[in-house]
């Protein structure tokens, strides 16, 4: 333990040798302290919650049971717009428990006049899909493009079924900001895809600072990255999953033969699905 | 280990360290319990807060320390044990209802003890009050978050404003 950060700590508590000083005013508040809202923190009136510094409130927002339910409570205040923006975790699951009250039917309405052009307005990519109806993924696409957290320590996603542009969308703008686990999570695979003779693979673009990957994809296709390394994984399980394309595994998880698979790195494969002319090299640990 | 009364372990006896509010009381705790601060941890390992010296903390009052030192104290021997690996369902069962009588008081005392937890690093009583608030919040409406965090009613502009946002919003509704 460094000098520097115990002397932090004493002056955090004023501490300073035998002397005692008795400072009428609290420390600064660490790290966010006004939050870089426009005039935050003393115009919030009187609600004593506003009176804890951002990470507390980020901290409370970490237990809300989705990261939709985190995303409610922008509406509070301008400050708090800003809060679930922030969250390190971010969960989409489906069902979430609805909402039963009559003060969201407005909101819900709007999300449902959107449903019929939910399919062509997801080629469209995230950027439009601020007003899109929210099934688990299509929630994390939109939650993801108003996100500003630079990092993401978990990103759970659990739906029933998932169109594979959505889910590509979703994965392309977590890759670049995903420092700890990736979770997706389907139960079906949806026919209408299946007939799709294009697209019915879902790309896995590479996480470079992710470290525990877990896919579970109902048997839609899953084309890993042509290049690119998994640098920091640690943990990669897949169960219902079919590749695709030419890249094997071995050469996903390390694309150059300088960066060979770590040996520390957990394998786990099940139920997963090779087309015959791609074999995948990497044994199961 | 012959005399489990005294708590007097191998490691000698326990050892006491004060601990003074804002407001000028002084608690005497054991410093395990204490230690569950990673702030106070570190003055304590230094030797700070025996004899007559206490450690004066003045950005907690005494109603509000006395609540964070009653968390402690019962949480204090679980932690001894690492995380308490080989505590008994009794054991946990007990410190989950201890949990969840200590967190049902008003929010006032709610947010002092947050903060508190917060500027003590007591990272099980952060998560303890967070998790509770984060219920009070948990499946109602903006308006509803609003009345129960204590916040005015809005006015019709910022009603019109919250509507307007709330649409915005619409895939975290649905």
């Amino acid at each position: 333990m460094g000098g520097g950060i115990r002397e932090k700590f004493r002056s955090s508590l004023c501490i300073s040798g035998g002397n005692r000083r008795q400072p009428q005013t609290p420390p600064p508040s660490p790290d966010h302290a006004a939050g870089g809202d426009e005039g935050s923190g003393g115009t919030e009136g009187p609600d004593l919650l506003s009176a804890l510094p951002d990470d507390v409130l980020i901290l409370i927002l970490g237990f809300l049971p989705s990261a939709a339910a985190a995303a409610r409570t922008s509406v509070l205040s301008h400050r708090w717009r800003l809060l679930w923006t922030q969250l390190p975790v971010l969960l989409f699951v489906y069902p979430e428990k609805p909402l039963e009250n009559a003060g969201v039917v407005a909101a819900r309405t709007s999300a449902r006049s959107l449903h019929g052009r939910r399919r062509r307005a997801r080629m469209r990519g995230l950027r439009s899909s601020h007003s899109a109806p929210a099934d688990p993924l299509l929630r994390a696409g939109a939650a993801l493009a108003g996100h500003a957290a630079p990092e993401i320590r978990l990103l759970a996603i659990a739906d029933i079924a998932a169109d594979p542009d959505d889910a590509d969308a979703v994965l392309l703008a977590a890759a670049p900001r995903l420092t700890g686990s990736l979770v997706l999570l389907f139960r079906f695979r949806v026919l209408e895809w299946i007939g799709a003779t294009d697209v019915d693979a879902i790309e896995l673009p590479c996480f470079e600072k992710a470290e525990n990957i877990e896919l579970n994809l109902a048997y839609l296709g899953l084309a890993l990255p042509p290049s690119g390394v998994f640098d920091r994984l640690t943990a990669l399980r897949l169960k219902k999953v079919q590749f695709q394309g030419p890249c094997n595994l071995g050469d996903a998880v390390s694309c150059n033969s300088w960066h060979p698979l770590p040996e520390t790195m957990k394998l786990s494969l099940e139920r997963t699905q090779t087309p015959s002319a791609h074999r995948t090299h990497a044994r199961t640990r | 280990m012959a005399a489990p009364e005294s708590g007097d372990g191998n490691n000698g006896a326990a050892r006491m360290v004060t601990l003074i509010s804002s407001d000028n009381t002084r608690f005497e705790v054991e410093a395990a319990a204490a230690s569950l601060s990673q702030t106070l941890q570190l003055t304590i390992l230094d030797g700070g807060g025996g004899g007559g010296d206490g450690i004066p903390l003045p950005n907690v009052d005494s109603a509000t320390l006395s609540k964070v030192l009653e968390y402690c104290i019962k949480h204090a021997p679980a932690a001894a044990n690492g995380g308490a690996p080989n505590a008994t369902a009794v054991d946990r069962a007990e410190l989950e209802r201890f949990d969840n009588e200590f967190v049902n008081i008003d929010q006032s005392v709610l947010y002092s003890l947050i903060m508190a937890a917060h500027n003590l690093e007591i990272e099980g009583l952060q998560s303890l009050v967070a998790k509770k608030v984060a219920d009070m919040i948990k499946g109602k409406s903006p308006m509803e978050i609003r009345r129960t965090l204590g916040f005015p009613d809005p006015t019709p502009e910022e009603q019109a404003e919250m509507n307007a946002h709330m649409l915005e919003y619409g895939w975290a509704y649905e």
